[in-house]
């Protein structure tokens, strides 16, 4: 018969040859406490705990009232059982979890949706064995579920793709139920114990997929665990460790799983260390380890981890100056020095600076123009690999505005010669968030200092390597707010369409255009070209939107959004206080819409184009006669789709 | 780059109908090399009445040659006449051991013994006019009469127009050919100078150049010229330069500038411009000019730039914008 410990035999045999070194990596600055859960028996083995409602619900082998197990080496098999904490010191009796959920066999661990109501466990596939079938290996273990009604757990069933050939053990299935992990021994993996996932479409499990190279080893990986914001914890004796089995966490960014996290040295021991459950900040939790000989769970509590040094970041661009070293000032043929950056843009003079996108192979063409003659002198091509600057780095936008997500990505902070085994983020209450991506939502104006502290590995007396750096965001009320403090107006007074009686001052609105500081040159150059300079006529407006004679102003727009993917456009209409407030607001916000509406038919994807009216709340000036036609007024704001 | 192109094609034209390798060369856009009588005043543009030339005849060549001048009289419609003609210039040609090698033959100035080697013919051209327009030819030269000089991978011949009486300007050319009536280039010949005496076109949209070739030991090249008057303005170009303006002599005078060479621009032609003064015309312009490295020695101008003719290649550099 199939037990979980088949998994888990790797690095038990070096526990003890490695005990003095436990002790010793456990005497440094503490990034973790951890402490032997109260609950933990010398003489059993208990392991795999996870959150239920107020209870801790694990695996152990001790014996039950309900049951008489054992197994051939005289050691009991595993049951499902469950302690509830009564405060912050004491915890109830350990109990068998369900009866229901109980064999003679083996049973767990297992995994709670955030409702608490589907349970999915681990038991081996033929509970009616006898006894005398203990030693019976080809009774693998399966992945089952269960519903929770009316007090007990009902309608158990085995997970789709459970194969009575091959081992399906430590499911763990993510808060929102959608998505179960577990790991399988099935042929077609990277060797051992591999961690693959299904997912749940229309109340059917899809076919589990390998969760890849980056995850899994020709080793064993098991005991995963999965939070809401997507990390996934699990247990490995493939990837660089300690010794045996040792924690790691990853995450998806951008579709992939990142590199394996080691955990931290406090949680970590060169014994067997699996089965953890935490929550969601990485603050709290429970593992299992067998560094006491027997599998326990201990008990971890985040530390307050201090960075005593933290330095601004420089940010990272990509710009440069080109010249020419041996043109001298005392050089005297009339040349004009054209630069081709070879995507459309050319800049002219003996020194140009240019941004480009970021790391690449690029080529620059050096023309010199002979002036008298108009003819190309030489034509020189200089060719270049940009590699990534490697230097600290929090990937996220440098704005924002209130009640909005912000993503922070600290994948690019790559000290070199550091090996980074956690990061750490401060948003102004301490470094509490864990992970390399974090998220953060500002509730209120200002600007904010973001922290990230990096632990890499110990030197050579043992200390961990801190790294620390910070970056400042800007926090607005609203983008419109955001984007008139950190753009550039680049509009030139529309020409009049051809003027008409029904075209006057008092229904047209003066065209002002913005350009993000942040867009590429490429984009500037691309909008300088296509819209800048080609733009022509104004907005008008009626009582019940805009008038058709504004359309060939938008017509440009869409234009430009429709042959530059990577930009977007905000759009801001605003009155004058003539008339009522209600019903300026009303006004601004239905040409707004009309624009909006114009612009999606036009086949403008809805999440490349915002509009939003503003009635008088904000004028440029005064309101007088001199600055009426001034504050009605149209904004178009053009930013990056980058952000 | 037009005007490059052009030039390039009229060397090529040159080269199949024959009219070839001359001194000057279409290369330089030099309408004449110049040379005054013994009696006239250096402020006409000829400092010391005598211009020395070497031509460089390859060691495959074994069939006789022949060195052609083109109007070699000093009189007629070419030539530059003070008063009535009354000039002779002699043309000598020399060849063998010293022609070259002897240190007074590369010498700037006709002093010493820079009439060295083996004379192997001379004559003496006044005011007639049988040779107006028209060519006088030294030869057969037998090429193995030349000094062989392995480091200039040939063998050296050496002419000398030296004024001998007489206060006109006798404008005229040479041509290497390998037939006595035709213009017919020796392949891989060339001619050079030390210092070159020569006629600006009167053309105020011409723009001449020479071509001083520099060596991997030159570190600094000094570049003089003689009685420029105001015809426009002097500039130099290299693979690393692109213009740098040289001061420019007055009447009767000399003047020289310094300019530090780079690697790039080692063993390489550098070419010396002479740009028209587009304001104020000057005619029948007579200019001098020599360069000379750090060591005071003169640097040969080849008439058929060695390397071809220079363009200017700038060295594109970035830096990080902080």
């Amino acid at each position: 018969m199939e037990d979980l410990s088949f998994i888990r035999k790797a690095g038990s045999i070096l526990f003890v040859l490695l005990m003095l070194g436990d002790i010793s990596i456990s005497a440094q600055t503490k990034s973790f406490d951890v402490t032997l859960a109260p609950f933990s028996s010398s003489i059993y083995d208990e392991f795999s705990p996870v959150f239920y409602k107020n209870e801790i619900v694990f695996c152990s082998n001790r014996r039950n009232n309900s049951v008489v197990n054992y197994q051939s080496d005289q050691k009991n098999l595993f049951n499902i059982f469950y302690v509830v904490q009564k405060d912050s010191n004491s915890w109830s009796g350990i109990k068998l979890f369900a009866n229901e959920l109980t064999t003679n066999l083996n049973d767990g661990p297992v995994s709670f949706d955030e409702t608490g109501n589907t349970i999915y466990f681990c038991r081996n596939n033929n509970i009616s064995h006898h006894l005398n079938n203990n030693a019976d290996a080809s009774n693998k273990l399966g992945i089952y579920s269960a519903e929770f009604v009316n007090g007990k757990w009902t309608n158990i069933k085995p997970f789709t793709f459970d194969d009575p050939l091959f081992s399906f053990v430590t499911p763990a299935i993510t808060p929102d139920g959608k998505r179960l992990y577990f790991a399988s021994d099935v042929p077609g993996g990277f060797g051992g114990t591999d961690l693959y996932y299904s997912d749940l479409h229309n109340g059917s499990w899809t076919k589990p997929v390998n969760m890849g190279p980056a995850i899994n080893t020709s080793k064993n990986e098991s005991f995963p665990f999965a939070t809401k914001s997507g990390k996934l914890f699990f247990a490995s004796d493939g990837h660089e460790g300690l010794g045996g089995k040792d924690l790691y966490y990853s995450l998806e960014v951008n579709g992939k799983w990142i590199n394996p996290i080691h955990l931290d040295s406090d949680i970590n021991s060169p014994a067997d260390d699996f089965g953890l459950v935490t929550d969601d900040n990485f603050r709290n939790g429970f593992f299992s380890s067998n560094r006491r000989k027997t599998d326990d769970i201990y008990r971890f509590t985040a530390g307050l981890v201090q960075f005593p040094v933290c330095d601004t970041l420089v940010k990272t661009n990509y710009c440069y100056l080109f010249y020419d070293e041996f043109q001298k000032a005392n050089d005297s043929i009339p040349v004009i020095y054209e630069w081709d950056f070879g995507n459309g843009i050319k800049k002219y003079g003996s020194e140009v600076p240019y941004c480009f996108p970021g790391p690449g192979n690029y080529e620059v063409t050096l023309n010199i123009i002979d002036s008298l003659h108009d003819s190309v002198q030489s034509s020189t091509i200089y060719k270049f690999d940009l590699e990534e600057i490697s230097k600290a780095y929090i990937k996220s936008p440098d704005l924002g505005v209130i009640n909005e997500v912000i993503a922070f990505d600290g994948l690019k902070a790559d000290p070199p010669d550091v090996k980074i085994t956690d990061y750490m983020w401060n948003f102004g209450d301490g470094f509490i968030t864990r992970g390399p991506v974090a998220k953060k939502t500002f509730d209120k104006k200002g600007i904010f200092t973001v922290q990230l502290g990096l632990i890499g590995d110990k030197d050579s007396i043992g200390n961990d390597t801190k790294i620390c750096f910070c970056k400042e965001i800007k926090i607005y009320n609203d983008f419109l707010e955001l984007a008139m403090n950190n753009s550039k107006e680049v509009s030139k007074p529309g020409k009049s369409v051809a003027k008409s009686p029904a075209i006057n001052e008092s229904n047209t609105l003066a065209i002002k255009m913005y350009l993000m500081n942040n867009l590429s040159e490429l984009q500037k150059s691309k909008i300088d070209i296509n819209l800048y300079k080609t733009i022509e006529g104004t907005i008008v407006t009626h009582e019940k939107g805009i008038d058709k004679a504004s359309y060939p102003v938008l017509d440009k727009f869409i234009k430009v959004l429709n042959e530059n993917p990577d930009l977007k456009l905000e759009v801001a209409v605003h009155t004058n206080d003539k008339g009522k407030s209600g019903n300026n607001l009303d006004l601004s916000e239905k040409w707004a819409q009309d624009v909006n509406s114009y612009f999606i038919k036009n086949g403008i994807p809805a999440a490349k184009i915002h509009c939003k009216g503003f009635g008088e709340s904000r004028p440029i000036e005064e309101n007088d006669i001199m600055a009426n036609s001034r504050n009605k007024r149209i904004e178009f704001i053009l930013l990056s789709n980058n952000n | 780059m037009l005007k490059r192109f052009l030039t390039i094609l009229f060397i090529l034209f040159i080269v199949a109908t024959g009219f070839s390798q001359s001194a000057p060369s279409a290369e330089e856009n030099i309408p004449y090399l110049v040379t005054f009588g013994a009696d006239s005043k250096s402020s006409w543009g000829d400092d010391d009445f005598c211009q020395i030339f070497f031509f460089r005849i390859p060691t495959s060549q074994i069939k006789p040659i022949y060195l052609r001048i083109y109007d070699p009289g000093t009189g007629g419609d070419l030539d530059e006449a003070k008063g009535d003609f009354n000039t002779g210039v002699r043309f000598s040609i020399y060849g063998g051991h010293g022609c070259w090698s002897d240190k007074d033959a590369q010498n700037t100035s006709p002093v010493g013994n820079y009439k060295s080697g083996n004379l192997l013919g001379s004559q003496i051209f006044g005011s007639e006019p049988k040779y107006d327009k028209t060519y006088y030819t030294f030869g057969p030269l037998n090429p193995s009469e030349g000094e062989l000089v392995e480091k200039l991978g040939g063998r050296i011949f050496k002419i000398i127009a030296q004024g001998v009486s007489g206060d006109d300007g006798n404008l005229y050319r040479y041509f290497l050919s390998t037939n006595p009536d035709k213009n017919i280039p020796v392949e891989g010949g060339n001619f050079f100078t030390y210092k070159y005496h020569l006629r600006l076109p009167n053309d105020q949209n011409q723009v001449c150049q020479i071509y001083p070739y520099v060596d991997d030991k030159t570190i600094s090249i000094e570049i003089s010229n003689f009685d420029w008057d105001n015809d426009g303005q002097i500039k130099m170009v290299s693979l690393a330069k692109n213009g740098v303006s040289c001061d420019i002599s007055g009447e009767n005078n000399w003047v020289k500038n310094k300019f530090p060479i780079v690697e790039d621009e080692k063993n390489t032609s550098v070419e010396v411009q002479f740009i028209k003064n587009k304001t104020i015309k000057v005619l029948n312009n007579n200019v001098v000019v020599m360069v000379r490295n750090q060591y005071g020695l003169s640097l040969p101008f080849y008439v058929l730039p060695i390397g071809g003719v220079p363009i200017y290649k700038p060295k594109i550099r970035m830096k990080t914008i902080k």
